[in-house]
């Protein structure tokens, strides 16, 4: 199962990337983090491969985490940038796997600032991620900044197993402090249990006509979303929470809670997305 | 385009009784709230949702136009999946149920046609409208232009009954959108034989946003 859902985590340690950039200054990167219980020990890291700009460290808890609070065995690695960007051109990759019944909690350093580079070109990462039966992944990046005139893509593709449990959070910042907006699109498709649960393509910036409507994000600086997914949790049912004008947390399935919200800046959105956690109840509120 | 021009302005115009003319496709709403407040907002409400909503709308009913003429039916169940995955608000899920099962349920009244037994009983209207095109025998770019016109119409008309408008300002709006228009429906066309899975899935978050706001809502105009 895991060979074939999951290959690049037990690819070898220099496997030939997926596409070459096109321009030589351009970096390509992979790296990948496992987390399994194996041999009695609990959520043992049993992969930690970094690489350009994916530095990989075991860390202890960097603040409130959803689910994990306090739960001092889970599998704990923070992503710090490596070197400065994505640049345009940039192909890099990051691949999480989660092992039947174990808890990792994937987290960043800081934000990501998404930079052009001279080449004009659309820089790409790519997530694959695996969660398996029994298994925890709480992803909690920190936001992605689209500097002006960069073309950023970010395709995260999630496959859970029936019985995974899943936190995702994602803060799309367009531009630095009065800065014009950068260009990012972000595709985040999750599968559960082979089934598509949430499949959504958020592009903002001037290169996508559009995004500036108010049916869209109506210039908003700040655009984030969250989906959790806590298997025969009921958090979902009937839940249709209004949360200031512009942020929603909605029931997608008896077990999956899914959050919109748009909001001026950051913090803003920040405070947003952490209002919907904490209408969930405990152990997704702080 | 010559061959189904009549069966496709039947199909996509708004009198047809499928209920479409009760909604604002979000509009109502986001004018309540501020976001349109003359001509210049509803021209670029109305391109956010054709680049958006109103893409992913055209290539699932172009894709579901595909397959029913196809005769792969196992795919409608599967198109309407993923349609249901790339749409997160659940109001919108219900208005998209809705306008699915009213449609069907107009074209088994007006065009009595062998796939109506054969579809599942509950599709979104993308979807359904894609299937409606098949039984007309039209093809699955006109599914498309269809389905886009129709999610373009809905907040264009809604407009005159919501906001001091003039009407042909509303529809300058839309006539300066034809060429955006052709060429996402173009686009969209390309997806008749797609794997279902690959279908676009652009999102708008404000849309699912006010979606929410306005099913709340106890006064209102509009369904949607």
């Amino acid at each position: 199962m895991l060979r074939e859902s999951h290959p690049d985590a037990t690819a070898g340690a220099h496997a030939p990337p997926a596409a070459a950039p096109v321009d030589a200054a351009a970096m390509t990167a992979r790296a990948a983090v496992s987390c399994q219980n194996v041999d009695g020990a609990a959520n043992r890291l049993t992969r930690l491969r970094s690489e350009g700009q994916f530095v990989l460290r075991p860390t202890h808890p960097k603040g409130f985490e959803p689910w994990a609070h306090g739960a001092a065995a889970a599998g704990r690695v923070s992503v710090s940038a490596g070197t400065a960007g994505p640049l345009g051109g940039d192909r890099l990759s990051l691949d999480v796997y989660v092992g039947p019944g174990a808890v990792l909690v994937l987290n960043e350093i800081s934000a990501t600032l998404a930079l052009p580079g001279t080449s004009g070109e659309q820089s790409v990462i790519t997530f694959t991620v695996r969660v398996d039966d029994g298994a925890t992944l709480i992803w909690l990046p920190e936001p992605v900044i689209a500097a002006r005139n960069c073309d950023h893509r970010q395709d995260i593709r999630v496959s859970l197993a029936a019985s995974a449990r899943f936190l995702l959070r994602e803060e799309l910042i367009v531009g630095r402090h009065n800065e014009a907006p950068g260009n990012i699109a972000q595709h985040v498709r999750v599968v559960r249990d082979d089934r598509p649960i949430y499949d959504q393509n958020l592009r903002l910036g001037d290169r996508y006509q559009g995004w500036d409507s108010p049916s869209v994000a109506d210039r908003s600086k700040a655009v984030g979303n969250m989906l959790i997914v806590d298997p025969a949790s009921g958090i979902g049912t009937n839940r249709a929470d209004l949360i200031e004008a512009n942020t929603v947390g909605v029931g997608l399935d008896d077990d999956v809670v899914q959050a919109s919200a748009v909001a001026a800046d950051s913090l803003a959105l920040s405070h947003a997305l952490d209002e919907v956690l904490n209408r969930l109840g405990p152990p997704w509120s702080r | 385009m010559a061959r189904g021009t009549e069966a496709l302005l039947l199909l996509s115009d708004g009198r047809l009784p499928a209920g479409g003319y009760a909604h604002s496709g979000g509009l109502e709403s986001a004018i309540r709230m501020g976001r349109v407040n003359d001509i210049e907002d509803l021209k670029r409400f109305l391109t956010g949702r054709a680049t958006t909503s109103g893409a992913v709308a055209a290539a699932f009913a172009a894709a579901a136009c595909g397959a029913c003429l196809g005769d792969r039916l196992e795919d409608v169940s599967v198109l309407d999946d993923e349609f249901q995955a790339r749409t997160p608000s659940p109001a919108l899920r219900q208005v998209s149920r809705t306008l699915g099962r009213q449609l069907l349920r107009a074209m088994t009244a007006i065009h009595p046609h062998q796939l109506q037994q054969r579809l599942p009983r509950r599709l979104n209207h993308p979807v359904a409208f894609g299937a409606a095109a098949a039984m007309l025998d039209l093809e699955p770019d006109d599914a498309a232009r269809g389905v886009l016109h129709e999610t373009l119409m809905g907040p264009a008309m809604a407009v005159v009954k919501l906001m001091s408008v003039d009407p042909f300002d509303a529809h300058r709006a839309l006539a300066e959108l034809v060429p955006l228009l052709d060429t996402i429906a173009g686009d969209a066309a390309t997806y008749a034989d797609a794997d279902p899975a690959t279908l676009p899935a652009f999102g708008a978050p404000l849309s699912d946003v006010v979606a929410e706001h306005h099913a709340a809502e106890e006064v209102r105009l509009f369904a949607s």
